[in-house]
């Protein structure tokens, strides 16, 4: 079973996974695996952007997301007779001549991942290169090959299981039910952050402890030199309180949702 | 240092510097001898007349034109030659031939480029064009030139030259370049237009010394030492040949040698020591408050009003910081639909991509401008029309957007809607004696658009 495991943290955005999927498809036929690709406005895989955050404290994520080639693909079940299927090595292909007029099927993908070709009259989709594995060109799809941070792995499931569980790998909701073949390492979760700054001085205050409770946990860290703290990897939609201690100064309690990211700003501790 | 010579003899062999006979303006920056050529005299350029590159427009409009210096890269002592264009008794331009058209967008205040293309001195001109774009589009006759991928050609990768000065490099590649397919439509090579040029003028024979391109390649790879390693049909065959970075090569940072010996290997200054303070300057320019003899930040100054706390900034409120663009290299690519998909690099509306203009969510908001909304950018100097981006990656008072997008004209000298910022960015150069183009920030201000531009 070929899986595909999308490393976020070394991913920088050079969108180089998107233009080399358009390079390989476009205006190239590939049946009976794809028919051409538009020029424009199909993203078999696509890059995503996610900005997290409140100026000055920003995080950027790209999230490169292919067709996830779903075990239990709900494209195969929700699609007439033969239209998508799933080949042995967990591939999932559109036929591009039972799937013509069809245009219902790109609703079957809950990721979004099924683009209208409007010239064609056929849904597409990622192939994970599957005719270039069948003919031994390559063994890994275009994408992967020019991925210059190997931010994109592929390969057999056994081959690749040791490192998804070493890297904790994720896939994109898993509420979907549909197990999908693409895992996520690093996917952004929430963070807490701010500034201290002591009142007296107006320095940034440094080694300062900070103390986020909630969510039944307790995590304290120091602020760096430049009175910076951040709390990373934490649920969505929780309650927080985060505590600002420093000998010799008031005690600061500030409550925090992680609804979004929440940048709490600069925080003054005030000189007793 | 032999093997370092040996090892990057290519760099004085290639088929660029030969290229580089009519760009070769002055004897203190080159130091290149007949034997660094491949071509059997040495080219040297009979004009001496040159224009420094960030003054072109000034000196077509307003001649006369004095400044120091010659080139980035170029000896320290050209800081002090003062040239001037034109030269007394000399000519003034009367034609421009552009071999790549990009400096308009790249280059200070391109709306005043446009003016000086479009000056009755300038009575003809001719662009070589791959896309009919920027500086082609003021071309009187433009000659379709091919891609890389249409023409053959020798070529390599990897910085060596860093290497001679002390530097860590990796692998170096000599690359047989190939052609993919004949070139498309009535496009020629670069070098097939100037052969057939001088056949009319009757040069031929001088241009092409009755070498074909092949030719030219053979004789670029036997002055390399590629011989000693792999013939020449076995590199055209396999199209490179990777020299792979000596793992015993002595690795030694820049100015290594300096500090481990200063007395014996002083650097190229009056003490022979790193000057923080450069009594040249000094000396030589004692009242240029804008380059001071010891490196500073000057916010604003005689010649730039272009800073937060500056007068004009109750006009033109935010800063623009014009950054190198990450999806294109200045100005190249900038006409790939695939590359205008990338989101935060271009936004497509109703077909045509827009440069995206990056600003705070703040700023943004106060002036009634979404995400994706067309926007007018301007200042006294003209206006460009972009589409915001609003990204909590700016802080307020400051939007970015990259140089290099394709100048499209509303109207020329005005406004252009192809997002080409150096539309409106500053004439004045670094200060009264340094020329280096002074346009990474400037003052702007921008509102939503949806009429007509002024």
């Amino acid at each position: 079973m070929k899986v595909m495991v999308v490393d976020i943290t070394r991913c920088h955005g050079c969108f180089n996974c998107q233009i080399a999927c358009k390079d390989e498809h476009v205006d190239n036929d590939w049946s009976p695996y794809a028919k051409p690709q538009p020029d424009m406005g199909h993203f078999w895989m696509r890059t995503e952007l996610v900005e997290r955050g409140q100026c000055p404290k920003v995080k950027v994520a790209y999230i490169p997301t292919p067709c996830m080639h779903c075990q239990e693909p709900s494209c195969v079940k929700d699609s007439p007779s033969g239209a998508v299927y799933r080949r042995e090595d967990g591939i999932v292909i559109i036929d591009p001549e039972k799937s013509k007029g069809h245009r219902e099927i790109v609703k079957t993908c809950p990721y979004g991942c099924i683009y209208w070709n409007s010239k064609l009259k056929i849904p597409q989709k990622c192939t994970f290169c599957a005719h270039l594995m069948d003919q031994g060109v390559i063994k890994e799809p275009r994408c992967v090959e020019a991925c210059p941070t190997s931010a994109l792995l592929f390969g057999d499931y056994d081959q690749m299981k040791g490192l998804i569980a070493e890297r904790k790998a994720e896939v994109l909701h898993p509420e979907f039910g549909l197990q999908p073949n693409v895992y996520y390492v690093g996917l952004p979760k929430r963070f807490v952050a701010g500034t201290v700054i002591f009142g007296d001085t107006d320095e940034c205050a440094e080694n300062v402890s900070v103390t986020l409770n909630g969510n039944g946990k307790s995590r304290t860290v120091k602020t760096n030199n430049y009175g910076d703290f951040e709390f990373e990897g934490l649920e969505a939609d929780q309650k927080y309180s985060v505590t600002v201690e420093y000998p010799g100064y008031a005690t600061r309690k500030i409550k925090a949702k992680t609804r979004t990211d929440a940048y709490l700003g600069e925080i003054v501790l005030t000189r007793l | 240092m032999d093997f370092g010579l040996k090892y990057f003899k290519p760099f004085t062999g290639s088929l660029a510097l030969r290229y580089g006979i009519t760009t070769e303006t002055d004897g203190l920056a080159s130091s290149a001898t007949l034997k660094d050529y491949i071509s059997s005299k040495l080219p040297i350029n009979p004009v001496k007349q040159c224009i420094y590159q960030t003054l072109i427009p000034q000196a077509i409009l307003n001649p006369p034109v004095s400044w120091y210096g010659s080139w980035s890269g170029s000896p320290k002592e050209e800081q002090f030659i003062k040239r001037i264009y034109p030269i007394p008794g000399e000519s003034e331009i009367h034609m421009i031939w552009w071999d790549t058209v990009s400096p308009m967008v790249n280059w200070n205040y391109t709306n005043k480029w446009a003016e000086a293309y479009r000056s009755p001195k300038i009575e003809f001109s001719v662009a070589q064009s791959i896309m009919l774009e920027n500086d082609a589009l003021f071309a009187d006759l433009v000659l379709p030139s091919c891609t890389q991928l249409e023409r053959e050609d020798f070529t390599y990768h990897g910085l060596g030259p860093r290497l001679l000065w002390g530097g860590d490099q990796g692998n170096f590649v000599m690359v047989y370049m190939k052609k993919c397919i004949e070139p498309m439509g009535e496009s020629k090579s670069d070098y097939e237009i100037c052969r057939l040029v001088a056949e009319r003028l009757g040069l031929e024979n001088e241009f092409t010394e009755g070498n074909t391109i092949g030719d030219w390649v053979r004789k670029c790879y036997q002055r390399t030492s590629l011989p000693e390693r792999i013939s020449f049909e076995e590199f055209k065959e396999k199209g490179y040949y990777v020299f792979k970075f000596p793992d015993d090569w002595p690795r030694k940072p820049g100015m290594r040698r300096f500090y481990e010996d200063i007395r014996n290997n002083p650097l190229n200054t009056p003490s022979g020591k790193i000057e923080f303070y450069s009594e040249r300057l000094a000396q030589k320019f004692p009242d240029d408050n804008e380059r001071p003899p010891v490196a500073r930040y000057i916010a604003a100054g005689e010649t730039h009003q272009e800073s937060l706390i500056c007068d004009r900034a109750r006009k033109y409120p935010l800063l623009v910081d014009t950054t190198h663009p990450r999806y294109r290299f200045h100005s190249q690519y900038d006409t790939v639909s695939w590359l205008h998909e990338i989101p935060a690099h271009k936004i497509i509306k109703k077909g045509y991509p827009y440069e995206a203009l990056w600003m705070s969510p703040r700023d943004a908001e106060s002036r009634g401008i979404k995400h994706g909304g067309l926007v007018r950018i301007y200042n006294e100097r003209g206006s460009v029309i972009t589409a915001a981006y609003i990204t909590e990656r700016m802080m307020p008072g400051v939007v970015r957007i990259p140089n290099g997008a394709g100048y499209d004209p509303i109207e020329i000298g005005k406004s252009s809607r192809g997002g080409t910022i150096n539309t409106i960015s500053p004439l004045n150069t670094t200060s009264k004696n340094a020329f280096g183009m002074a346009s990474n920030a400037y003052l702007v201000q921008v509102e939503k658009w949806e009429e007509k531009l002024q």
